[in-house]
């Protein structure tokens, strides 16, 4: 019987990845305003390019108003740190992001910062 | 663990608590609140405050009295210098890009921080003035407020960490908050250079050991009656 989806990559050919907690200290924002912001202020910096070998992705359940997990490579985390302390206004409003911690894994992540 | 020093933040009288706090909160272990230098009157005053905050405060955080020298001219700068050089901890000095105050600031002791130091072509000091900063234990400060206000100043950041990595330069990292708005981590700071190659251990190192060092020489210089001259405390006598 043929597969109809391609098997997972082995783990040594998938790519490492860093998850960063990031916490919002100042300024009422929605998950997709924050997103938004995060992501032009990636491309204004670092170009599609950059964009692409950060290789973002937001952890939407983690989500809880004022925190959130970000996912991203493990080479670019330097950037992403950049990124988040560069951005001091969405959309008119004052905003100010610090970085909680990194983790490699995701459970870690939310054993570490959210409970 | 290691301890991160905020050596420039803007203080206004009315919002230093505020600052102080979130400074807390995000961890540092000192902060230094900069004060512009007018006249001799205003720095008795905020003498004052600093006092006051650091009673209220206590051993939390560790507050740094810095002062910011502005000058066109190389001898009107070393007048104001020497004046308050005895009587706050940190002394700034803003050159806004002119290549004489970078050099004369570089060449003299009495200095500490060098700021604003890139002009609109380069990054506004040679291998001279490093040679001389070295000699001199002057830093050269890499802002983030400099680059929240003005985009461009990141082509002269990366220029400056390329110069400074192959010279082995003093360098810090400052945020150079106005407000609690401007204030950031110091594990986040450390990327302003960290991004452009400058290594993350060297750069964790100017927002950290870096200022402390240089806080806790000035403070060791402060208390010598005279410049060179050193009160030892008593030995317990022999037996």
């Amino acid at each position: 019987m043929k597969r109809k989806k391609p098997k997972t990559l082995r783990s040594s050919l998938r790519e490492k990845k860093r998850y960063v907690v990031v916490k919002i200290d100042f300024g009422e924002l929605s998950l997709e305003e924050f997103w938004e912001g995060l992501k032009r202020k990636i491309l204004e910096l670092f170009g599609l390019v950059g964009y692409a070998n950060i290789n973002l992705k937001i952890i939407k359940d983690t989500w809880d108003g004022k925190r959130v997990i970000i996912r991203c490579s493990h080479k670019y985390v330097e950037h992403l740190r950049f990124a988040l302390i560069s951005i001091d206004r969405i959309k008119d409003k004052r905003v100010c992001f610090s970085c909680l911690g990194v983790s490699g894994t995701l459970k870690g992540a939310k054993r570490k910062f959210f409970k | 663990m290691r301890k991160f020093y905020d050596l420039r933040v803007e203080y206004k009288k009315g919002e230093a608590k505020k600052i102080i706090e979130r400074a807390l909160e995000l961890g540092f272990k000192g902060i230094c609140l900069v004060h512009n230098f007018q006249n001799l009157y205003g720095v008795g005053s905020y003498l004052k405050e600093i006092e006051r905050l650091r009673k209220e405060f206590g051993d939390g955080v560790d507050i740094i009295t810095g002062m910011m020298v502005e000058g066109k001219k190389e001898r009107s700068l070393l007048e104001k210098i020497i004046k308050i050089r005895r009587k706050v901890e940190v002394i700034f000095v803003n050159s806004e890009g002119n290549y004489k105050i970078n050099r004369f600031a570089c060449s003299r002791k009495e200095v500490d921080i060098l700021c604003n130091f890139w002009d609109e072509k380069g990054i506004g000091i040679d291998h001279i003035c490093i040679k001389d900063a070295k000699e001199n234990q002057v830093f050269f400060e890499i802002s983030l407020a400099e680059y929240l206000e003005n985009r461009n100043v990141l082509i002269k950041f990366r220029e400056c960490a390329r110069v400074f990595k192959k010279s082995n330069a003093p360098v810090i990292i400052t945020s150079g908050a106005k407000d609690v708005f401007g204030l950031r981590k110091g594990r986040d700071l450390a990327s302003l250079l960290s991004i452009f190659d400058y290594g993350l251990e060297k750069s964790l190192e100017a927002i950290s050991a870096l200022p402390e060092s240089l806080v806790k020489e000035n403070r060791k210089k402060l208390k010598q009656p005279v410049i060179g001259v050193e009160i030892l405390e008593n030995e317990k006598e022999e037996a």
